[in-house]
């Protein structure tokens, strides 16, 4: 058992008139069978539309499955009297981070869920001094979110999941809306938070680059899990990814069309600091 | 710099006034309230005066700030002692052509003007001293009480502290989609009423939308952060009662009970 297992999951949005009929319904998810495994790093891929938010909500049942289940640490998120401790379990990190951030003082917005679980408040003081320093906004506790810059007001919603103490984050585009350097920022965040504290991340992007930082790729197109590996099996895979309507990271193509016009290069290089090692030992 | 506007008017300076707790606040501006419509004398209203005189110089706040809240209220002052200035019969002061102004007039006019600019300026006390966020801290705490009467207390609170971390963020928008449709010839300052509604409308419109979908944004990010109504929720910072709020309640309810021995037995 994982510690998410996801199994024949199905989901339809249900479209109701006026009257509260049926008026037609559209199919998000299609037969979605996954295993995420404790201290995974999965990045989820895919072009608009292709289901990647409704699978991320699936997670900690804001919304539930129209057929198949979803089991969390062995609860299924169908069972209403486990569900805080489901979304508790599984935090989640939206893409606009104006609009996922409540209170209007930064160390009350990281309180938020553990206030809302009944944390004691010294205890709760303390979780929020000790994950603001690991997302580093130790000095911002007492400012108001609408001074802060994008990525910081992601690292201060990352703070919030993060003072829950959640065994997994599922984070939807988190960067999105952010400038280069918020977006360096908040993948190193992620990054370190799985590699230093074990956390299982899960994050829905469209750009490759970041992608390639996962131990894990998997891509949903049309509504259904079109390819699941490591980034350099997935990467390798140019036409799947091309059909569904995904490039390669450009290192990727790069080293691609240099190997074309000639030059002798390994398979499956991702990352840039792979294709200068690879061209220096060429060198030699 | 439109993010940067402060709601309500909050005054930020260390005095006991801002330490106090918001309920002790609250308790306070209310009893002050009370004890302005006890006054029939002109000791009464030298004592409340007496009041917020003292209180305005413990919350060092700047004189001109505590009386800008008067704008607000200025006609309806100028017209309450016009009113009663020139309409209350009694003892005859002067005579000038058919107005006459008695010596009862300008007694009820100016205790009328005391007791709406000590009124006004006494809640201004409070929200100058107080932050928007422990003002709703201390409503939700102090109101608790009307929950028994299924009034949503929790549920307003949270509704007031939504509004105050949003209402910086649309004005902003506002102004952005303004600047865009003013770009694009949109003219939000000529013309007569209806045309200057008319110019709101591809304004309000992407607002609204906007908005909504911010809504429904929060209200999913909410959830997912287990919130479930105001049932067992803790506070990072609960409201607690320091040993200054017990010293206010003592002199609130030594002022009260000063005011009623004064209604009693000055006439
Ligand atoms: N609230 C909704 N009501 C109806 N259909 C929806 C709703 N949200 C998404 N959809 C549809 O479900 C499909 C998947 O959407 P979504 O999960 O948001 O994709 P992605 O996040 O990959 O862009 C799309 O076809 C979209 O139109
Ligand atoms: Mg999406």
């Amino acid at each position: 058992m994982g510690l998410i297992d996801v199994k024949n999951l199905t989901f339809d949005y249900i479209i109701r008139d006026e009257n509260d009929q049926i008026e037609s319904s559209v199919r998000a998810l299609d037969d979605i069978n996954l295993e995420v495994n404790a201290g995974d790093f999965i990045a989820v891929l895919g072009r608009n539309g292709s289901g990647k938010s409704t699978f991320a909500k699936m997670l900690n049942a804001i919304l539930l499955p129209t057929f198949g289940d979803v089991l969390v640490i062995g609860m299924n998120t169908k069972d209403e009297s486990r569900m805080l401790d489901i979304r508790k379990n599984v935090g989640m990190v939206f893409q606009n981070p104006d609009n996922q951030i409540v209170a209007n003082v930064v160390e009350e917005d990281i309180a938020f869920g553990p206030e809302n679980l009944g944390v004691p408040s010294d205890e709760m003081r303390r979780r929020v001094d000790e994950v603001s320093s690991t997302v580093g906004m130790k000095e911002y506790l007492l400012k108001s979110p609408n001074n802060l810059s994008g990525g910081q007001k992601q690292r201060v919603a990352i703070a919030g999941v993060l003072a829950m103490k959640p065994k997994c984050i599922v984070l939807d585009e988190p960067t999105a809306m952010l400038d280069p350097i918020g977006r360096r920022d908040i993948i190193e965040t992620v990054s370190k938070l799985n590699r230093e504290e074990g956390i299982t991340i899960i994050m829905i992007t469209h750009y490759m680059e970041e992608a390639a930082a996962a131990k894990r790729v998997v891509v949903i197109d049309k509504n259904k899990v079109r390819a699941d590996g490591t980034p350099r099996e997935v990467f390798a895979d140019y036409k799947t990814l091309r059909e569904c309507g995904l490039d390669v990271p450009q290192v990727t193509e790069l080293a691609g069309l240099l190997k074309n016009a000639g030059l002798p290069l390994r398979d499956g290089i991702i990352t840039i600091e792979e294709l200068i090692s690879e061209l220096k030992t060429r060198k030699s | 710099m439109l993010r940067d506007i402060t709601l309500g008017q909050y005054y930020p300076a260390d005095s006991v006034l801002h330490r106090l707790d918001p309920r002790t606040k609250l308790f306070g501006t209310m009893i002050y309230i009370v004890s302005l419509f006890l006054c029939n004398s002109w000791i009464a209203y030298g004592a409340a005066v007496a009041a917020l005189a003292i209180l305005i110089i413990l919350s060092k706040v700047p004189v001109g700030f505590m009386f800008r809240g008067l704008k607000a209220i200025l006609v309806l002052l100028l017209i309450s002692v016009f009113f009663n200035l020139f309409f209350t019969s009694g003892e005859v002061v002067f005579r000038i052509w058919f107005i006459t102004v008695t010596k009862e007039g300008i007694r009820t006019a100016v205790w009328m003007a005391v007791r709406l600019i000590c009124l006004v300026t006494g809640a201004s006390i409070m929200t100058l001293t107080t932050t928007p966020n422990s003002l709703t801290d201390g409503l939700e705490k102090s109101l608790g009480f009307l929950k028994v009467i299924k009034v949503p207390v929790h549920e307003i609170a949270m509704m007031m502290s939504i509004a105050l971390r949003f209402i910086p963020i649309l004005v902003e928008e506002t102004d952005k989609i303004m600047k865009a449709q003013m770009a694009r010839g949109a003219d939000f300052e000529e013309g007569g009423l209806v045309a200057k509604a008319k110019a709101m409308i591809p304004l309000l419109i992407p607002l609204f939308v906007s908005a909504f979908r911010r809504a429904t944004e929060l209200a999913t990010a909410m959830e997912a952060r287990c919130y479930h109504g105001g049932e067992g929720r803790t506070k990072l910072k609960p409201l607690k009662y320091q040993t200054i709020d017990r010293v206010a309640y003592v002199l609130i309810f030594a002022f009260l009970v000063l005011m009623i021995i004064i209604k009693i037995k000055v006439k």
